[in-house]
C-alpha cells in the first residue's frame, strides 16, 4: 500500500486514490483522419514498461484531482508527483 | 424548494464519545478559480475563503472548508428553516452564477452532518480511517476528506475533540450503524 | 512426577495460582504464566504430535513462534476450535483444552506410524503414481488420503468471535521486545519521536529477561536486573505505546505492517465472553526498527527429531523463566559456546548433566571455564552420531571427530540421558527485513544471512 504525496492535500493513503494509466499520451488533433489502426493504438497500446513509467493518478477520495506521477514499476518507488499541465520533474 | 429528510435522526453516548445528527443546517457547495470568485465570496459572507490546502475558516454562523483548489463547502452552525436557506442560496446565486463568477450549488440535502465529540473521537475514527490524525488532532479548523469504513467523508475539526463529520445521504445509515457498533468497543 | 519437574525459584511464574486444563483428554495442571508447551514438560509430555508423512512421534523442540513440532489444536467446539497453533505460543487460561494432531487412533498409539516401517516402499510423489489407475477407483482412494491429508481440523461452524481492526500512526515503529527493542524504544521516545513497541510475548524483555549469568553483567549488575530497570523507565515516556502479545505479520512498501495483538485468548473461558479477541493493526510508520533477535539452529545427526530433543536456549527459557525442568539427565550437544550457558542453569538448578559435546577443539571464553569450574563434563572434537528411543530419547551415542573434522573415529560412548540440547549457532530473524524487500549476504564470520 503506497503512500502518496497528493500535490494539493500532502500525504495520503493509496486507498484514497484511483490509478489512471499512462501520462503524456496526447490525443490525435483530427480523429477523424486516422485509419483503425492508428485510432485503436491511441486508444489502447500502452507500454506496461518494468522500470520508470509516467502515470495519472485521481486523488479519488480526497480533493477529486488528477495529477501526474512518476513511480518505478520494478520497486514501486515513487519518484516525483507533480500537477496536470506540468513538466514532467524528471526525464 | 428543498425537502429535508433524514434517515438517521439520532444521537447515542457511549464511554467517552457522544455522536450525533445535526439536522437541517444549510450546506452549498462552492467552485471558482478567479481572483473576483475569491473576494465576492468573502465580501458576500463576511468570511475569507481559505486557500490554504486541508483548512477552513468560520465566523458565528458560518464555516467555510477547503475541499480542492477551486472548491469550498459552506455549512452553518445552527439548525435553520427554509426560508432563511432559499434567501442564502440565492444571495450567493445571483451575486455568483448569474454573473459566471463560478457555481453556487445547495447540497444541504445531499450532505448529513454527523458531530462527534469526546476523548475517544479519533479511536473511533482510527477503527476505519487510513488518515494519519496526529497534526489534524492539534489544528482546530483542520479538514480533511477521506474514507471512513470505505466510505467518502468531510471532517471538520471544530474544536478539541469535538468533530463536525459530513457524509452523502445514501451512505449515512450504513455509517451510522457501523460508527454506533465501532464505538460499542472504544 | 509433576513436582520434581518444576524448581521454586522461577520470578515469571505464579506457583499459587494453580490451573487446569486438558491434552488429548487428559486433565492436567499449570501455573499462571506457563505456556501450554511448558505446562506440557511440567507434566513430563514431550510427545505431542506425529509427523506429517512418516507419523514419527514429535515433541516440542523451541520456546516460541519458531517452534516447527508442537502444533496442536485447541478447542474442541466445532465454531471455536482452532488448529496448527503452536503450544509454545498459547499461553494457558484455566479450561483449555488441546490436543495432538494428525495422529489416530492417538498420539501414544498411531496406526499411521507403520508408514514409517514402509518408507523404502514409499518414495516421493508414491501417492501421485500410485493411485492414478484403475481410474475408477479414485472414489474409493480419495476417502483414505482425504482422511489422511492435513494436518489439524478446521471449524465447521462460523466463528462466534468479535475481531477488530485499527489504523495506527507513528513515527517509529519498533518491533520485537528484547534488549535492543528496548532501548532503541527508550531513544526514540526520548527524542519526540512519537514511537510504538509490540512484542508477541505478554511480557517486554526478550532473553536478556531471566539472563542471570555471572559472564554477561551490564555496569556490575546482573543483565536481568539491568533490563528490569530499563522497562521501568520505559514506562514513564509520554511519546511511547508498548503492545504485547502483538506480532508483525506483513511488512508492505511505504512502511506499512500488519500487526495482530492477542486481547483475551489468555483470559479464562469466562472472561473472554463479549470482548474483541483480536485486533489487526494497520501500522503506517515513518520509520521501522526491526529488533527480532535470532533464533538459535539445530544440529544434523542421525535421528536428531525424537521427543526430548530440543535447542539448548528453549531449555535455558523452561529452567530459568518457566521454573521446568526438561528432564532429569540432560546432555547438551554443541558447535558454540551458548549451550554452556544452558549447562550452568540446568546444574544450578539441580539437573544432572551428563555432558556436553562440543565438536570444536577448545575454547578458552568465560562460560566455558565456568561450566569446567562447576563440573560439567565435556567432550571435546565429538559429536553425537546418534540417538535412540522411540518416543522419547533415552540414550545418545557419542564419537570423537577425526583431526580434519570430515569422519568420525574411535569408540561409541553410548550416554543415557532423558533430554537432548542442541545448539548449532544463531540466524538473525531477517524476515521482516527480507520481506519489504531487503538483501541478504552470508556473513562468513560465523555463517548467518545478514542485512548487506
Amino acid at each position: 500500500m503506497f503512500l502518496i504525496n497528493c500535490p494539493y492535500c500532502g500525504e495520503r493513503d493509496q486507498s484514497e486514490f484511483s490509478a489512471g494509466g499512462e501520462a503524456h499520451i496526447v490525443r490525435p488533433k483530427q480523429p477523424t483522419e486516422l485509419s483503425d489502426d492508428q485510432w485503436a493504438e491511441f486508444l489502447f497500446m500502452r507500454k506496461n514498461i518494468k522500470g520508470v513509467q509516467f502515470e495519472r493518478w485521481n486523488h479519488a477520495h480526497g480533493c477529486r484531482k488528477w495529477f501526474n506521477m512518476v513511480r518505478d514499476t520494478s520497486n514501486d518507488k515513487i519518484h516525483a508527483v507533480y500537477k496536470m499541465g506540468e513538466k514532467p520533474p524528471i526525464k | 424548494m428543498l425537502k429535508f429528510s433524514t434517515p438517521i435522526s439520532d444521537s447515542k453516548e457511549y464511554s467517552e464519545i457522544k455522536i450525533s445528527e445535526v439536522e437541517p443546517i444549510i450546506k452549498i457547495n462552492l467552485r471558482g478559480k478567479n481572483r473576483d470568485f475569491i473576494t465576492k465570496i468573502g465580501k458576500e459572507l463576511s468570511i475569507i475563503l481559505p486557500v490554504d490546502p486541508n483548512t477552513s475558516s468560520s465566523n458565528e454562523k458560518l464555516n467555510l472548508l477547503w475541499l480542492s483548489p477551486d472548491e469550498w463547502f459552506l455549512y452553518s452552525n445552527d439548525k435553520i428553516d427554509l426560508k432563511d436557506t432559499n434567501s442564502l442560496e440565492d444571495k450567493l446565486f445571483n451575486e455568483i452564477s448569474k454573473v459566471k463568477l463560478g457555481s453556487v450549488t445547495n447540497v444541504s440535502d445531499h450532505w448529513i452532518m454527523i458531530n462527534l465529540k469526546g476523548t475517544k473521537v479519533y479511536e473511533l475514527l482510527s477503527a476505519g480511517c487510513p488518515f494519519n490524525f496526529n497534526n489534524f488532532k492539534n489544528s482546530n479548523g483542520a479538514v480533511t476528506q477521506t474514507l471512513l469504513n470505505h466510505i467518502d467523508v468531510i471532517i471538520h475539526n471544530k474544536n478539541v475533540n469535538d468533530l463536525n463529520l459530513f457524509v452523502r445521504r445514501s451512505f449515512s445509515a450504513h455509517l451510522w450503524l457501523w460508527m454506533n457498533d465501532s464505538a460499542r468497543f472504544i | 512426577m509433576t513436582e520434581n519437574l518444576r524448581t521454586t525459584n522461577s520470578k515469571f511464574i505464579d506457583q499459587t495460582s494453580r490451573i487446569s486444563f486438558k491434552f488429548d483428554g487428559k486433565k492436567l495442571y499449570g501455573f499462571k504464566g506457563d505456556t501450554l508447551a511448558s505446562a506440557l514438560l511440567a507434566n513430563n509430555i514431550h510427545l505431542v504430535g506425529r509427523s506429517f508423512k512418516y507419523h514419527r512421534p514429535r515433541g516440542i523442540m523451541a520456546c516460541g513462534s519458531e517452534e516447527p513440532n508442537a502444533i496442536v489444536q485447541i478447542g474442541s467446539d466445532a465454531s471455536m476450535t482452532e488448529p496448527n497453533t503452536r503450544a509454545t505460543e498459547i499461553e494457558l487460561y484455566e479450561g483449555l483444552e488441546a490436543s495432538s494432531q494428525n495422529c489416530w487412533p492417538s498420539v501414544n498409539f498411531d496406526i499411521g506410524a507403520v508408514n514409517n516401517f514402509f518408507s523404502p516402499l514409499i518414495p516421493a510423489a508414491f501417492y501421485y503414481k500410485t493411485f492414478m489407475w484403475p481410474a475408477n477407483f479414485w472414489k474409493l482412494y480419495e476417502y483414505f488420503i482425504r482422511k489422511s491429508a492435513g494436518l489439524g481440523k478446521s471449524p465447521t461452524e462460523p466463528d462466534k468471535d468479535i475481531y477488530d481492526h485499527k489504523y495506527l500512526h507513528c513515527d517509529v515503529l519498533v518491533v520485537g521486545g528484547g534488549i535492543s527493542g528496548i532501548i532503541a524504544a527508550k531513544t526514540a521516545a526520548k527524542n519526540n519521536f512519537n514511537t510504538v513497541l509490540i512484542d508477541d510475548k505478554n511480557i517486554l524483555g526478550g532473553t536478556t529477561l531471566f539472563q542471570e549469568n555471572e559472564c554477561f553483567k551490564i555496569n556490575n549488575s546482573y543483565s536481568s536486573e539491568w533490563l528490569k530497570k530499563e522497562i521501568e523507565t520505559l514506562k514513564s515516556l509520554k511519546n511511547l505505546t508498548i503492545k504485547t502479545r502483538t506480532s508483525l505479520a506483513a511488512y508492505h512498501s511505504y512502511n506499512y505492517l500488519l500487526a495482530r495483538e492477542n486481547l483475551t485468548d489468555h483470559l479464562d473461558i469466562n472472561e473472554k465472553k463479549d470482548k474483541i479477541r483480536q485486533r489487526l493493526w494497520k501500522v503506517r510508520a515513518k520509520k521501522v526498527i526491526i529488533s527480532t533477535g535470532a533464533m538459535e539452529r539445530p544440529l544434523i545427526f542421525n535421528n536428531n527429531d525424537r521427543p526430548g530433543i530440543m535447542l539448548s536456549s528453549s531449555i535455558k527459557k523452561y529452567i530459568d523463566y518457566y521454573g521446568v525442568k526438561c528432564g532429569q539427565r540432560i546432555s547438551l550437544f554443541t558447535n558454540n559456546d551458548f549451550a554452556y550457558e544452558a549447562a550452568i542453569s540446568l546444574n544450578n538448578s539441580g539437573v544432572i548433566v551428563n555432558s556436553v559435546v562440543d565438536i570444536r577443539d577448545k575454547t578458552n571464553s568465560l562460560i566455558v571455564k565456568q561450566a569446567e569450574k562447576s563440573g560439567i563434563k565435556i567432550h571435546w572434537k565429538s559429536s553425537v552420531v546418534n540417538t535412540s528411543g522411540y518416543k522419547k530419547i533415552n540414550s545418545i551415542e557419542i564419537m570423537k571427530l577425526s583431526d580434519d573434522g570430515t569422519a568420525v573415529v574411535g569408540k561409541k560412548i553410548k550416554e543415557e540421558c532423558d533430554c537432548l540440547g542442541i545448539s548449532g549457532g544463531w540466524t538473525p530473524r531477517v524476515h521482516l527485513f527480507t520481506q519489504s524487500g531487503g538483501k541478504l549476504k552470508f556473513r562468513d564470520e560465523d555463517n548467518v544471512f545478514f542485512t548487506r
